[in-house]
C-alpha cells in the first residue's frame, strides 16, 4: 500500500547536462518494491505547484532502505528537483503503479521466457534499468534510443545494449525501431518489455503490427509497455491519466503495465 | 484530556453531524479506496464520493489534466462505473468507513438525477446527497443545469421529491448571479448548498498551435473567487453554506468558515498532500485553542 514518506536527500548525482540522479533514503518502514513501479515527488518550497512529479525507480536496496530515481530537467518542477542538496527532505508518495510482472506474462505465454528485449527511448530507459538485477534468472537484450551522447549515458545502468541516437554521434544514427531487425535476426526474444514517449511506442507498435516479430513457436511476441501520461493523483482515484486500452480508458497510474497490442495509440 | 479534546469539532450540516467540517472534495478522492493508507478518513468529517451518472461514463477523450500557476485545470468528462456499480461493487468496500459518505450525483437530463435519487433514497450508506449541476446538460443543449435560477428551481424540486437524505445543491461559479441561483436552490427545498465548482478555464500549446485542455481550474489560484461567492452566498441564504475552492491548509478553511461557511471541502491539495485533510483539522483545533476559543462555531461568519 502506498504511502506518503518523509526521505532524505542523500546524493544529488548529475549524470549528464540536465540529468540528475537522486538517491533517498526513506525514514520508517521501507515498503516492498518492484521494478516498474514509480514515485510522485512534493517540489518542496514551492506551493504553486500543486502536483507532484511523478518518477521511476531507477533502484531501489531494501538493506539500506534507499531509493534512486533518474530524471531530466524538462520545466520548473524538475528544475527545482535538480537543486536539491544532500540532507535535504522531500515527501515522496510510494510504491505506485504495478511495475513488471514477468509471472503474469508467463501464464499467458506457452514457452517459457528465456531471452527478453528491453526496449527503450530516452529517459523512459529507467524503468527498464533495474529488470536484469530484479530477475536474474533470464537472458537479455537491450536496445535503446537516445536523442545524443549526452543522454546515452544511461546506456551504461544495461550490460548488453545496443544504441541508435538521433545524431549518430554514438551507436547506430537513426530511431531505437532501426535496431529491432538486425538483433532479431540475430537472436529471437520471447518477451519485449518497453517503455518511452507516446510517440516512441507508436512506432514499436507500428512494428509490431508488420507482424514479423515472431516467436521461435511462431507466435507473436509480446510486448508490455510502461507509459506516461500527467497524473494528479497517482492512486487511481482523480481518472486524470488514462489511455485506451481494449477500448476502455484505463488508469495508467494504477492500472499499468499494459499489453501494447491492445493499448489505442 | 488535553487541551485539544476540548474544543468542540463538530458541525451539524442539516441534519447530518459531522465531527469536523472538513469534507474531501468530489472527484479527488475517488471513491475511498484508492487512498486508503494515504489519508485516514475516519479524521475527516465526511467525503463527497466522485460524481455518478445513472449509466457508466468513459469520461472525455484526449489530454484530462493541465497544471496551471497555482492551480489545475481538469476535464475528466465524469468518467465512473454508473451508480448501479457503485452500489454493488464500490460501495461494500467502504460503507464501514467512519465517517459521513456523501453521493455525489449528475445527469444529463432531469429524469437522470430523479432516478439516481430514487435509487439511493434506502442506501442507509450514503447520509446525503450532492448535487452536481454544473455539468454539461446534453439535452438542453450543452448548457449546465446550473446557469438559470429557473433551471435550478426545477430540478431541486424534482429531486426533493424522491430523496430521503437531506440534499446539498453544488453551484457553479461560472454563472451571472450566485445569490440568485443559491436563493432558487434554497426555495426549491435544497437543504443546503455547497460552492464552487472549478472556474472555466483554458491551457494551450502555443508552439503546437493547439488546446492542451478546455476545463475546469481548481486550486489555490481560483480561492478568492470561492471566497467572494461563498461570502456573499452566505448573506443571501439561511440553510447552510458548504465553501470550497483552493483551500490547502486551516487558514484557508478558517477564511471560508468566517466567511459564513458551515463545513468546507478540500480537494486539489490532496494531490499534493494525502495528509491535507487531517492538517486542516488538527490546524483548525490549534488556531482555536491559540484564540482562546472552544468551539469552531464561535468562528463561523465572524467575517460580516
Ligand atoms: C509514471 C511516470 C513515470 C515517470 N518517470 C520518469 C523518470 O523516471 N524520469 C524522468 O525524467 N521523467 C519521468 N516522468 C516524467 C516526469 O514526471 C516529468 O518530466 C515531470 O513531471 C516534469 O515536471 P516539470 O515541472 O519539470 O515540467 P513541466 O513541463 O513544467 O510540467 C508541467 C506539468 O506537466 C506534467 N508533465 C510534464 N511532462 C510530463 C511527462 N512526460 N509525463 C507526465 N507528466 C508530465 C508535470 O508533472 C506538471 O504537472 C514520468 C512520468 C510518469 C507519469
Ligand atoms: C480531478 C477533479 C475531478 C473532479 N470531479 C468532480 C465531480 O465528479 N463532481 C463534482 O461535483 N466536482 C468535481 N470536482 C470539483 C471539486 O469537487 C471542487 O469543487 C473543485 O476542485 C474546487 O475545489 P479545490 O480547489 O479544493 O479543488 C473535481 C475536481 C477535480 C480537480
Ligand atoms: S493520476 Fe489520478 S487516476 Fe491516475
Amino acid at each position: 500500500m502506498a504511502k506518503d514518506y518523509l526521505t532524505k536527500v542523500i546524493q544529488n548525482k548529475s549524470l549528464a547536462k540536465e540529468m540528475v540522479a537522486l538517491r533517498l533514503q526513506v525514514e520508517g518502514e521501507f515498503p516492498d518494491l518492484a521494478m516498474g513501479q514509480f514515485v510522485l515527488i512534493q517540489v518542496p518550497g514551492r506551493p504553486d505547484i500543486v502536483l507532484r512529479r511523478a518518477f521511476c525507480i531507477a533502484d531501489y536496496d531494501k538493506a539500506s532502505k534507499q531509493i534512486s530515481v533518474v530524471f531530466r530537467v524538462i520545466g520548473e518542477g524538475t528544475a527545482v528537483l535538480a537543486r536539491v542538496q544532500a540532507g535535504q527532505e522531500l515527501q515522496v508518495i510510494l510504491p505506485l503503479g504495478s511495475g513488471w510482472d514477468m509471472t503474469k506474462y508467463q501464464t499467458q505465454m506457452e514457452a517459457p521466457i528465456r531471452h527478453i528485449w528491453l526496449v527503450g527511448g530516452g529517459i523512459g530507459v529507467v524503468p527498464l534499468c533495474g529488470i536484469p538485477k530484479e530477475y536474474p534468472q533470464f537472458d537479455y537484450t537491450s536496445l535503446l534510443g537516445f536523442r545524443g551522447k549526452d543522454d546515452s549515458v544511461l546506456a551504461a545502468y544495461f550490460d548488453n545494449s545496443q544504441i541508435a541516437t538521433d545524431d549518430g554521434s554514438i551507436g547506430h544514427q537513426g530511431m531505437v525501431v532501426d535496431l529491432l531487425r538486425p538483433a532479431y535476426d540475430k537472436q529471437k526474444p520471447d518477451l519485449i518489455l518497453a517503455c518511452g514517449s507516446v510517440p516512441f511506442l507508436r512506432g514499436l507498435k507500428n512494428i509490431q503490427t508488420q507482424g514479423w516479430l515472431q516467436s521461435t513457436q511462431n507466435t507473436p511476441i509480446p510486448i508490455y509497455a510502461s507509459f506516461e501520461t500527467k497524473m494528479a493523483c497517482g492512486v487511481g482515484a482523480c481518472m486524470g491519466c488514462v489511455i485506451k486500452v481494449d477500448g476502455q480508458k484505463k488508469r495508467v497510474c494504477k492500472d499499468a503495465i499494459f499489453d501494447l497490442t491492445k493499448v489505442e495509440l | 484530556m488535553n487541551d485539544m479534546d476540548k474544543i468542540e469539532m463538530g458541525v451539524h450540516l442539516c441534519d447530518v453531524h459531522l465531527k469536523n467540517p472538513v469534507i474531501a472534495a468530489s472527484g479527488t478522492v475517488g471513491f475511498c479506496d484508492e487512498y486508503q493508507g494515504l489519508i485516514d478518513f475516519s479524521k475527516v468529517g465526511a467525503v463527497s464520493l466522485k460524481g455518478l451518472t445513472l449509466q457508466e461514463r468513459a469520461g472525455n477523450e484526449g489530454v484530462r489534466i493541465c497544471e496551471t500557476a497555482s492551480g489545475m485545470l481538469n476535464s475528466i468528462g465524469l468518467q465512473n462505473p454508473g451508480i448501479d456499480a457503485f452500489l454493488m461493487q464500490y460501495l461494500p468496500k467502504i460503507q464501514a468507513l467512519d465517517t459521513v459518505l456523501i453521493a455525489n450525483i449528475a445527469g444529463n437530463c432531469m429524469g437522470d438525477y430523479v432516478e439516481m435519487a430514487r435509487r439511493l433514497a434506502n442506501v442507509k450508506a450514503i447520509k446525503m446527497l450532492e448535487l452536481n449541476i454544473s455539468c454539461p446538460n446534453v439535452k438542453q443543449g450543452g448548457v449546465a443545469f446550473g446557469v438559470y435560477p429557473k433551471d435550478i428551481g426545477r430540478i431541486v424540486r424534482a429531486v426533493k421529491k424522491v430523496c430521503k437524505q437531506p440534499l446539498m445543491v453544488k453551484l457553479s461559479p461560472n454563472v451571472a448571479s450566485i445569490c440568485d441561483n443559491a436563493k432558487a436552490a434554497q426555495d426549491a427545498g435544497a437543504d443546503c448548498l455547497s460552492l464552487v465548482n472549478t472556474v472555466h478555464g483554458l491551457a494551450v500549446d502555443l508552439d503546437k498551435a493547439c488546446v492542451i485542455v478546455k476545463g475546469g481550474l481548481s486550486g489555490p489560484a481560483i480561492k478568492p473567487i470561492g471566497l467572494r461567492q461563498v461570502y456573499e452566498v452566505c448573506k443571501a441564504v439561511d440553510i447552510p453554506v458548504v465553501g470550497m475552492g483552493g483551500i490547502k491548509n486551516a487558514k484557508d478553511a478558517l477564511e471560508y468558515i468566517a466567511c459564513g461557511a458551515t463545513a468546507v471541502q478540500i480537494g486539489t491539495a490532496i494531490f499534493s498532500q494525502p495528509s491535507v485533510l487531517q492538517e486542516t483539522v488538527s490546524g483548525i483545533q490549534e488556531y482555536l485553542r491559540k484564540k482562546g476559543l472552544n468551539n469552531i462555531s464561535q468562528i463561523k461568519g465572524v467575517i460580516k
